[in-house]
């Protein structure tokens, strides 16, 4: 216990002496994990969104008033796509209609002839899958018009798919940048404490006494980067996470229930950023303790 | 016991330096040897190979109990706990007081609390620094410099002490009481070896010498020193 208290010691005073490399470690770490941090969150958001998005993948098919009702429909079912199918007579359409519309009833009421079409409302089993669907279901004779929730899915699937990317491209650059940067505040460490390294050498101090400081070293920039980018993360997503719910009502409109609360998975985030800045920080360490502590 | 066996060490830099040739050597337990030579005479060649900071070329070390043209890496350390270094330049933690360098090679060998507590100052007494325990290097002298990496050589109680050339940057008046140190140590039974090129206190205390020319052992004998006749 003794000589752990010490080894850690050490190493947290290696980050105050080299306190200028230590905070430009810091700083790329933070920046590279906040980034990944956030494009991740973005990626989960998309999927929790587009899984809602698929609760409600319904297809509106609308028929010619002439169409073979139970034709189209026993074509629609066997699409190895579709999930249910549902129909709507003209009459049951148009009291819809009025009970959405109640301040219109009267002049649905007395229009001269009801204007709703036979209509199908079709679930589909895949949502990626929603534009293959709609171009069948067009095809099928005797549908006149397809209404699908196309665009909003494919709009959140572009995001998803930019964030990943974004996220890959950011973890794989920012995260090498960091371990550059904590191996050479490493080396440096290395360098300050040449001397005393030389004495550890010549006293029979082993490898791993010798090496502990700078793990210790390069894992408590590691750990600060972690909170650091824990609280920025929090500061930012709380921010959106308000903007998107307190006056504009966008979401709830599209009928899509709220992202992910940040207060719900806020120890996972921690934990997790902790977890990389940790790893990233060893990683540095591990390069630079063994390219300059050989033997 | 330390003992070179037919020991030649090449070094393939510059040329090729042929830094000792055929040397052996046989220290028992207990010695104080004097190891002597101009520059380039091999003194640090040798050295390097008694705390294995080199292997040899060809030939064989054993240093207490330990083959070092042998001794496997990991081992190095604990081979090096059984040995205490005295260097020219002191080699002192600035950042660390006297006490603290003095128990650091305590630490370093995972010695427990306790016995930290008790030794350091025992070794402190033994080199009359006690009063000066708080103090950190640079506010000591050359000679209470090198006395407290004497204390801190002798600390982990070594069987054997290894100094090179530790009266190099000392005022000369104050090799002699270095030396009387070295020489109480070894009356505790600790062989001391120590390189110098200073004549005037090998003559002065005398006992064994071994004299290095050009990497060949030209001398390796005892000598009776004028201390005795004091």
């Amino acid at each position: 216990m003794n000589n752990f208290s010490y080894l850690i010691k050490q190493g947290i005073k290696s980050v105050w002496r080299n306190r200028f490399m230590s905070f430009a470690g810091l700083c790329v770490l933070t920046v590279s994990m906040l980034l990944f941090g956030l494009s991740a969150l973005v990626m989960i958001d998309c999927e929790i969104i587009l899984s809602n998005v698929s609760d409600q993948n319904e297809i509106s098919v609308y028929l010619d008033d002439d169409a073979d009702i139970e034709k189209v429909g026993e074509e629609i079912k066997s699409s190895p796509l579709t999930a249910a199918v549902r129909y709507i007579s003209p009459e049951e359409g148009l009291e819809q209609m009025m009970e959405n519309y109640e301040e219109q009833r009267t002049l649905f009421e007395n229009l001269p002839y009801n204007p709703v079409p036979p209509t199908y409302m079709v679930t589909v089993n895949d949502i990626d899958r929603i534009s293959e669907m709609t171009a069948t279901l067009t095809s099928i004779d005797g549908v006149y018009r397809v209404n699908a929730p196309m665009d909003f899915a494919k709009f959140i699937r572009d995001i998803r798919t930019a964030f990943t990317v974004i996220g890959l491209v950011l973890i794989a650059a920012l995260g090498t940048v960091s371990v550059i940067i904590i191996a050479n505040t490493t080396r440096l460490s290395v360098f300050a404490r040449r001397k005393e390294i030389a004495i550890m050498r010549a006293v029979g101090a082993t490898n791993g006494f010798i090496k502990t400081p700078f793990f210790v070293e390069g894992m408590f920039i590691g750990l600060l980067s972690g909170v650091l980018s824990w609280f920025v993360t929090k500061l930012i997503y709380e921010r959106i996470y308000d903007m998107l719910y307190s006056g504009f009502q966008m979401w709830s409109a599209l009928g899509i229930n709220k992202i992910v609360a940040f207060d719900v998975i806020s120890w996972y985030v921690l934990a997790a950023y902790c977890l990389l800045g940790a790893l990233l920080g060893a990683l540095g360490t591990v390069i630079s303790t063994g390219k300059y502590l050989k033997g | 016991m330390v003992e070179l066996k037919n020991v030649d060490v090449h070094f393939k830099d510059g040329g090729g330096v042929d830094a000792l040739n055929n040397v052996n050597i046989r220290i028992e337990d207990g010695e104080f040897v004097f190891i002597v030579g101009d520059s380039g005479a091999g003194k640090s060649t040798l050295l390097k190979l008694l705390t294995r900071e080199i292997v040899p070329t060809s030939g064989r070390v054993f240093v207490n109990g330990y083959n070092l043209s042998k001794i496997k890496n990991k081992k190095i350390p604990y081979f090096r706990r059984s040995i205490g270094m005295i260097f020219q330049d002191f080699r002192l933690i600035p950042d660390l007081n006297v006490y603290e360098n003095v128990a650091f090679v305590l630490r370093v060998t995972n010695r427990p609390k306790r016995e930290i507590r008790h030794r350091v100052p025992y070794v402190l007494n033994l080199v009359k620094l006690a009063d000066r325990a708080k103090m950190f290097p640079g506010k000591l002298s050359g000679g209470e410099m090198q006395r407290v990496a004497i204390a801190r050589a002798f600390a982990s109680n070594p069987g054997l002490i290894i100094a090179d050339e530790p009266t190099a940057n000392i005022d000369p008046a104050l090799s002699y009481d270095i030396v009387k140190l070295l020489k109480e140590i070894n009356k505790c039974g600790t062989t001391v070896i120590m390189v110098t090129h200073e004549h005037s206190l090998v003559e002065y205390f005398g006992g064994r010498i071994i004299s290095l020319k050009a990497g060949d052992v030209v001398f390796d004998d005892y000598i009776g020193g004028t201390a005795e006749d004091e």
